[in-house]
């Protein structure tokens, strides 16, 4: 879909809108169980930066690891949930799957 | 072809996730403070002594309860007492300063002293937290 000069596919367009509505969650007060809103909206920011980054054609992997990390806030503190997401993602440049 | 480039790509993002998750578990603690970005002080230091001090600090896996102990030490504030201070023992490893009763108290503990922290609630209904030297 095109916005003036600029192109999103389908996944970007969702999580410009799952930001959207976190931090209309946040402004609201709106209850999400388990989940704490700060830390959801600041790994989404992390994501959407980082898939700014890589072509449409690296999406599974970005979205496997994305999965992976917004399961990993449910238990461990938001520091090294961060350490873990540039970590991967650095692995994943290294060896080449992205 | 195409299967076998899939499989792979599959096993390398396995691995890199599964490598990931293994060195944020054991390295995360002994680089920062308390899971924040402060860096821990015993890192800095082993980092200004030589490379091999570096891996030999992060290859000595610590028992749970010490790494704990570590970050409770870590969350006792730290103060800069003025020079010429006088400090007199108390406890074992932990010395006071000398001064009128008005004036304020420095505490300094040794390296390897053992506290038991309590936190109790004050007549006026203030937190605080003692730190009691272990003989």
């Amino acid at each position: 879909m095109y916005f003036g000069p600029f192109f999103f596919d389908t996944k970007e367009i969702f999580l410009i809108l799952l930001t959207l509505l976190l931090g209309l969650a946040l402004v609201f007060g709106w209850e999400i169980w388990w989940f704490d809103k700060q830390v959801l909206l600041t790994m989404v920011i992390l994501m959407l930066f980082t898939k700014g980054l890589l072509p449409a054609i690296h999406n599974e992997a970005f979205f496997i690891l994305a999965l992976i990390t917004i399961f990993l806030t449910l238990y461990i503190p938001i520091f090294p949930v961060i350490v873990f997401f540039f970590l991967t993602f650095l692995l994943f440049r290294l060896l080449r799957v992205i | 072809m195409h299967k076998k480039k899939k499989t792979k790509q599959y096993v390398l993002i396995v691995v890199s996730i599964v490598f990931s998750f293994v060195i944020m578990r054991s390295m995360t603690p002994r680089l920062f403070i308390a899971n924040t970005p402060t860096l821990n002080p015993d890192f800095v230091a082993t980092l200004q002594k030589s490379p091999i001090a570096v891996f030999a600090y992060l290859g000595n896996i610590q028992e749970d309860a010490t790494l704990k102990d570590h970050l409770e030490t870590a969350k006792i504030p730290r103060a800069i007492p003025p020079e010429g201070t006088n400090y007199a023992p108390f406890a074992k490893g932990v010395q006071a300063s000398e001064g009128g009763e008005n004036e304020r108290r420095f505490v300094k503990i040794e390296k390897g002293t053992k506290l038991e922290i309590h936190t109790i609630t004050l007549s006026d209904g203030k937190t605080v937290k003692i730190y009691v030297p272990v003989e």
